[in-house]
């Protein structure tokens, strides 16, 4: 059934008995052309583009929990491209494109917000370096400003500007485009698209072998049986070294905790999307009326999704930097997870050394952005077999030729990146 | 006035004023806002979310789904609060959220006629055309629509305090169990700490027509208060919510303002050896078509207003409490505040539909013989029984358990350092809870060997019937806070949005403010109805912190404005502000930036600072680097290993230019090794990563080699570091009169002397950033102003001139050095930066194996090159792109290169930048594009080297 304000109204006088699924039920088969292991953003997209761009229907996406439950349901839900790399810049540039259009081609409100990325810079050394990533941008075909004194404050009328901070702001990066994206929307539109293409997608049937035979790879073990498969790909973020380790790959990447919070809803008192940069805190306000905040990560290694308190206290603190009112509100809930962050801080794409076994991991807490590209270019590398341009410099040997992508310029440090 | 003319805890020789919505109203200290509301007779009092219905006050605690005001006071205005949560303070005014034009007019209700149009996730599936009209038109009203109160948008200047405790055992509550348990603990000499988040000790005692050792239960709880409070080895903490639970027995708290106190409130971080969780148990409404409309209220809750609280909350009652002795203590209450029981309703019957618009007025429900029965009424007692309230148990991350046999979701045994009790595990019965409380305390006495092991068996749980109570069809309400009906749940599993978080997240029951205290057990008895799944499989989503929300001023402390985190001045800053410098913010410091005269713009200070260092004599502060002290028999091997470059040939008394890479291979600092004798070195940091070589040599010297006999010291804040620079800087080492030989032959480039000048005990380092003379004296940090002041007296002739930050940068730029950030930008070789020749091939060191690798030996990759635009007069914009073509027309344009500095050089007089540039060492001479559309700028440039003046380093040995 189509989703439309219409339906809302015809289905609401049959009293709502009539909404489908969004995702059918099937049984497990033997075996399945392509099997996508996490049900997140990045695997469901996937499934969802190897259907609509290939043609190819014969899959199934094993989520060991819910679709979205890991990281997708787990981040603060900003999209944006401002990357110098021009690597990091062309996909998730790529993906702002198809944040743009997503609602109508999945027939299910993403919630998609350009409401502008602030990016904040605290003296005029570092506003020049942020001139470099915005006519970076500039020249890749994206919008980007340096905003300073009054033009700023008109964008970010709550932001300080008196100067009487620990950091004084001296100017930011602003890119329109950005914006906030409803998470658990996008798990469910793509499943949903994906189910309705005829792809089966089964929760709570985790991936508990990779079988390999020559070097290649022949089936996942679940819980529900053995799936015979051409191709796999794992797609599980935060548990990628955990599942990784279950075809014998040592990828070279930490999983560390990083933590995210909300205040309590209030009516809108910010549109924009801001980020804070000495000693990282970004802000933004939720269509629910939340201030949901992060920051950096905690640093340490750990599955517990349950943090450092001190992180917290130091985000906020940062956000009270930029919106005095802040302290006023109140701090309704915070929550962590686990990031798998990777020797050069950003993702890896593509083949891996088991024949068969394709890997899109390592988003640390920079993937939901990526989202729908990631499901694009990866859909192209299952269905051709060719690694696409966009994805060829996060190729998993790229450690060992010495070709990594360090946004940051940080090093083999997860927990700094 | 609803208030009974005696008994209660309010004093009522003092009268509060307050207003409500601006209507004047009054009541007594011991009133929460909620029972002074309902004392005058105000059962509305909110607005729901989305449908905007008419909402009264449904509880007494914590737990208030509906019942959120504004309340304002003298330091400014608070959304969001619980009615239930704030004590009656004098001149609070409180407003209702959510409505207009006002509280029983609201314009917003008509969108109940949406009705079922509006069911759960309803905007998942609309507003998607036109394209853009999301964005633009219907985001912004259903932000304007969601959201409860609005945020006082000026800036909150109130004082939050933080502090610390610990204890052996930390009892959260202090009712009944909580009273026992603190009791006994106490008694045993353990130091013990009582958390009660109400004003006063008791919690549901002071509630309660029970006696207790031939006492009534408000003067035991009075009299267990009393005893708590006399024992030295006890805390008493009212209005102290324990919001938390972390790891190693952490618990969190926030005590509201208390008098004496400065601090609005205190964020307290208590670590205890054992935490007693005595936090009660949650009441549970009843799901029921029209269960929201004010004057519907929990069984519990009216039992505190009206012995509490004295109030009287309504003139006719309808009874529909599930459990027998639970409805007949309601019944007590009511009638001894003279309401009239106007039905009670027994297990079985099903409750059809409320009336009322602004409050209930009647309730129709069939009965167990399948009669239609109808009363009027202004009260609804309700209860389906109770949740016990072991969040902070379950914040962990051990998941409750759905028990069958008390219908709620209980803890599970524990060994950890939370232990649930009485309520907080199910044990509703009071004399269960006493014994309960004092049994967990012996418990946990044993276990920290203060006291012998007990062998007691704790009470059972107490059993309850399942839900007493039928439904019709019709808006029931599940979660309150949320709008959620009991057809959104449907909804959601119809959809396939089953898991209970995805429930929750489709239908957003329980989130909220509330973080559905009184709606999730009622939520997953509704999913288990629809679907017939076991409770117990269906689970529960995550419990996280805060157990009720806390303000952020509090988590944030004091560490606001300008005192957010220290800032460092170096030991020249006092002095250098005599000499008017501008100082700038750069990490940690506070950092000399310029020395402008008067008149004169920043450019022009530069310029002149230049000028001076080049031609006469300048001096600037370097005292932020990070000075490390290698000392022992195997320090050279240390250093060796540490660096990329050969230095094994170091003499004593000289000094080598250095560089450290990362383990991959990459440049990650440079600095100098000063050799002071054949054991001791002086190693110094850039600034940006002084914190980060430090930690790095320290790994390295305790983890990796551990072998090697050195000892680390940082020295970076015991030494002040001046440098003077120019052609005269050997005329004024002269003049500072030294001990030591300071003649070209005597003190070369790249020595260091240990000595003293003019008394003053030094070392100095022949080494330069400027590419000028230059030296850099350091003294003992109590000695930087007697340094300063010595040798701005001693430059004068040759008019010294004190420069910063900017002027530092240009001289570097101009010399084609290194920044760290820009050059060292973390993704560079030694080749790359042009230094590959430094690099050793005779030795092992940090990061050979890996700058091995493929990729890092390419002869295109990006390297370092200077720039002079092709004019040799047209500025270099800054921060831009190198292109071998022109602007194109805004579509992606292949670039080549980025600069990382662009100045007009004040010794050269024309445009100079550095730049990284694809194969740029083979591309000198080459005309390039350097586009900035920032700027709006493209202009032709030429590659030269990265050094622009002085290449031979002739001046360095003027």
């Amino acid at each position: 059934m189509s989703y439309s304000g219409l339906s809302l109204l015809s289905n609401a006088l049959t009293g709502n008995t009539r909404w489908p699924s969004i995702i059918d039920v099937s049984d497990l088969q033997k075996s399945y052309d392509i099997v996508i292991i996490g049900g997140g953003g990045h695997g469901l997209a996937t499934a969802y583009y190897l259907a609509q761009n290939h043609g190819i229907k014969n899959i199934a996406v094993i989520e060991s929990g819910w679709i979205g439950g890991g990281n997708t349901a787990r981040n603060t839900t900003i999209v944006r491209s401002d990357y110098l790399l021009n690597s990091s810049f062309a996909l998730k540039n790529f993906a702002l494109g198809l944040w743009d259009q997503l609602s109508q081609d999945l027939n299910f409100n993403l919630m998609y917000e350009p409401r502008g990325y602030v990016d904040l810079a605290h003296s005029d050394g570092e506003l020049e370096h942020f001139t470099l990533r915005a006519n970076a941008m500039r020249l890749g075909g994206a919008d980007a400003q340096i905003l300073t004194g009054d033009a700023l404050q008109a964008r970010v009328p709550e932001l300080d500007l008196s100067g009487a901070q620990r950091f004084p702001i001296a100017g930011a990066l602003v890119q329109e485009a950005g914006g906030v994206v409803r998470h658990d929307a996008v798990a469910w539109g793509f499943a949903r698209a994906a189910s309705k293409a005829g792809i089966h997608i089964f929760q709570n049937c985790p991936a508990t072998g990779i079988i390999i035979q020559n070097g290649k790879l022949e089936a996942i073990d679940t819980p529900q049986g053995r799936i015979r498969c051409g191709q796999a790909l794992l797609s599980v973020a935060g548990a990628s070294c955990e599942v990784a380790g279950l075809a014998g790959l040592d990828l070279p990447l930490n999983s560390i905790n990083v933590q995210a919070f909300v205040t309590e809803p209030v009516k809108p008192a910010l549109d924009a999307v801001v980020n804070y940069n000495a000693g990282l805190s970004y802000i933004s306000q939720t269509d629910k009326g939340e201030f949901v905040l992060g920051g950096a990560t905690d640093g340490y290694s750990s599955f517990a999704r349950r943090g450092s308190f001190e992180r917290i206290e130091d985000v906020l603190a940062r956000a009270a930097q930029m919106f005095p009112f802040l302290p006023r509100l109140r701090l309704m809930r915070h929550w962590s997870g686990t990031a798998d962050i990777t020797m050069d801080g950003n993702a890896i794409m593509g083949p891996t050394p088991i024949n068969g076994l394709m890997i899109n991991g390592g988003w640390g807490y920079a993937g939901f952005k990526a989202t729908p590209a990631v499901g694009h270019q990866m859909a192209d590398l299952l269905a051709t077999g060719q690694v696409p341009d966009l994805m060829c410099p996060f190729s998993y040997d790229r450690f060992e030729i010495g070709t990594e992508q360090d946004d940051g310029g940080i090093g083999p440090y997860p927990w700094l990146h | 006035m609803s208030r009974l003319s005696d008994g209660g805890m309010i004093d009522r020789e003092t009268t509060l004023n307050f207003t409500f919505d601006g209507q004047p109203m009054v009541g007594h200290p011991g009133d929460t806002i909620a029972s002074a509301l309902l004392a005058n007779g105000q059962h509305l009092v909110a607005r729901s979310i989305k449908y905007h219905r008419p909402r009264g006050i449904m509880s007494a605690g914590l737990e208030e789904p509906s019942a959120l005001v504004t309340v304002k006071d003298e330091t400014g205005s608070t959304p969001n609060l619980k009615v239930t949560e704030v004590s009656l303070r004098d001149g609070l005014e409180v407003s209702s959220q959510n409505n207009w034009p006002s509280l029983t007019h609201d314009r917003g209700a008509t969108l109940a006629l949406g009705g079922k149009s509006l069911s759960s996730g309803f905007y998942y599936k609309t507003f998607k055309w036109p394209r853009k009209a999301w964005q633009t038109t219907y985001a912004p009203i259903i932000r304007k629509a969601a959201g409860h109160g609005e945020v006082d948008a000026t800036p909150d200047t109130a004082l939050y305090d933080k502090r610390r405790k610990a204890c052996d055992v930390l009892v959260i509550g202090s009712g009944a169990t909580g009273l026992s348990a603190a009791i006994t603990a106490a008694q045993s000499g353990a130091t013990t700490i009582v958390l009660e988040q109400d004003s006063i000790l008791g919690g549901t005692l002071l509630s309660s027509d029970a006696t207790i050792a031939e006492q009534t239960a408000t003067h035991w709880a009075e009299d267990a208060a009393d005893a708590l409070v006399s024992l030295s080895n006890v805390t008493v903490m009212t209005s102290t919510l324990a919001f938390g639970q972390y790891d190693h027995g952490l618990v969190q708290a926030v005590e509201q303002q208390t008098a004496g106190s400065a601090a609005r409130s205190i964020l307290w971080k208590i670590r205890a050896q054992k935490i007693i969780l005595a936090a009660g148990a949650i009441e549970r409404p009843i799901v029921f078509p029209g269960n929201d409309r004010p004057g519907i209220m929990l069984a519990g809750a009216l039992q505190t207003y009206v012995r509490r609280f004295a109030v009287v909350p309504g003139k006719r009652a309808v009874v529909a409490v599930a459990e027998p002795n639970a409805r007949a203590d309601t019944i007590r209450a009511l009638e001894h505040a003279g309401v009239e029981i106007a039905a009670c309703l027994n297990a079985g019957d099903q409750i059809l539909s409320t009336q009322g618009r602004l409050r209930v007025s009647g309730l129709t429900w069939r009965n167990t013989q399948g009669h239609r029965q109808k009363v009027t009424c202004d009260l609804v007692a309700m209860s389906a029984g109770w949740m016990p309230t072991a969040h902070l148990f379950a914040q962990m991350g051990q998941p409750l358990e759905f028990d069958a046999y008390t219908q709620s979701l209980l803890p599970p045994q524990t060994d950890g350092p939370l232990r649930p009790v009485g309520g907080a595990r199910g044990v509703l019965n009071l004399r269960d809870c006493i014994a309960d409380g004092k049994i967990a305390a012996h418990q946990v006495l044993a276990e920290l060997q203060m006291h012998k092991h007990l062998s007691l068996t704790p009470p059972a749980s107490t059993a309850r019937p399942p839900q007493g109570f039928g439904s019709g069809k019709g808006k029931a309400f599940v979660d309150f806070q949320n709008d959620v009906t009991r057809d959104d749940i449907a909804l959601a599993q119809r959809e396939g949005y089953t898991d209970i978080e995805l429930t929750k997240r489709y239908t957003t029951l329980g989130m909220g403010t509330d973080q559905g205290k009184t709606s999730w057990t009622n939520g997953i008895l509704e999913i288990a109805a629809l679907t017939g799944e076991d409770p117990a499989k269906i689970g529960h989503t995550t419990y996280r912190p805060a157990y009720s929300p806390v303000s952020l001023g509090t988590l944030i402390g004091t560490e606001v404005g300008e005192q957010m985190l220290p800032t460092r001045r170096t030991p020249f800053h006092g002095g250098f502000e005599k000499l008017g410098c501008v100082y700038q913010t750069s990490g940690d410091w506070l950092y000399s930036r310029y020395f402008p005269k008067a008149g004169e713009t920043m450019e022009q200070a530069i310029t002149r600072e230049c000028h001076a260092v080049r031609r006469g004599l300048g001096c600037v502060d370097m005292s932020t680097l990070g000075k490390i002290d290698v000392k022992g028999p195997d320090a050279l091997e240390f250093l060796s290993r540490l660096y990329c470059n050969n230095f094994a040939k170091i003499k004593v008394g000289r000094l080598r230019y250095a560089l450290m890479l990362r383990e991959d291979g990459y440049v990650f600092d440079d600095g100098t090794i000063a050799r002071l004798s054949d054991t001791h070195f002086m190693v110094t940091a850039t600034t940006a990563n002084a914190g980060s070589v430090w930690r790095h040599m320290r790994k390295s010297a305790q983890l990796d080699w551990p072998e090697l006999d050195v000892v680390l010291t940082s020295v970076s804040d015991h030494w002040a570091s001046l440098a003077i620079a120019g052609p005269h800087a050997r005329n004024l080492l002269t003049a500072l009169n030294p001990d030591f030989d300071v003649s070209r032959p005597g003190f070369p480039f790249a020595s260091v002397r240990a000595g003293h000048l003019g008394g003053l005990p030094v070392r100095v380092f022949s080494v330069s950033f400027s590419g000028e003379l230059s030296y850099e004296i350091n003294v003992p940090a109590g000695f930087a102003d007697t340094l300063l002041s010595r040798v701005i007296a001693g430059g004068e002739q040759w008019d010294i001139t004190p420069y910063g930050l900017e002027t530092l940068d240009v001289l570097r730029i101009e010399k084609g050095h290194l920044s760290i950030g820009t050059e060292v930008d973390g993704r560079r070789t030694p080749a790359d930066l042009g230094l590959g020749g430094m690099v050793s091939h005779t030795k092992d060191f940090v990061g050979r194996a890996l700058l091995q690798r493929k990729a890092l030996q390419k002869d295109n990759r990006a390297q370092l090159v200077g720039l002079e635009s092709k004019d040799g007069a047209t500025p270099i914009p800054i921060a831009a792109h190198l292109s071998t073509t022109p602007l194109g027309n805004g579509g992606p344009m292949q670039t080549c290169g980025y600069l990382t500095a662009a100045i007009h050089s004040p010794t050269l007089d024309h445009p100079i930048a550095l730049a990284f540039l694809e194969d740029g060492q083979n591309r000198t001479g080459e005309v390039l594009w350097a586009h900035s559309p920032i700027a709006g700028k493209s202009v032709q440039v030429r590659v030269t080297a990265p050094c622009a003046y002085d290449p031979k380093g002739e001046r360095l040995n003027a």
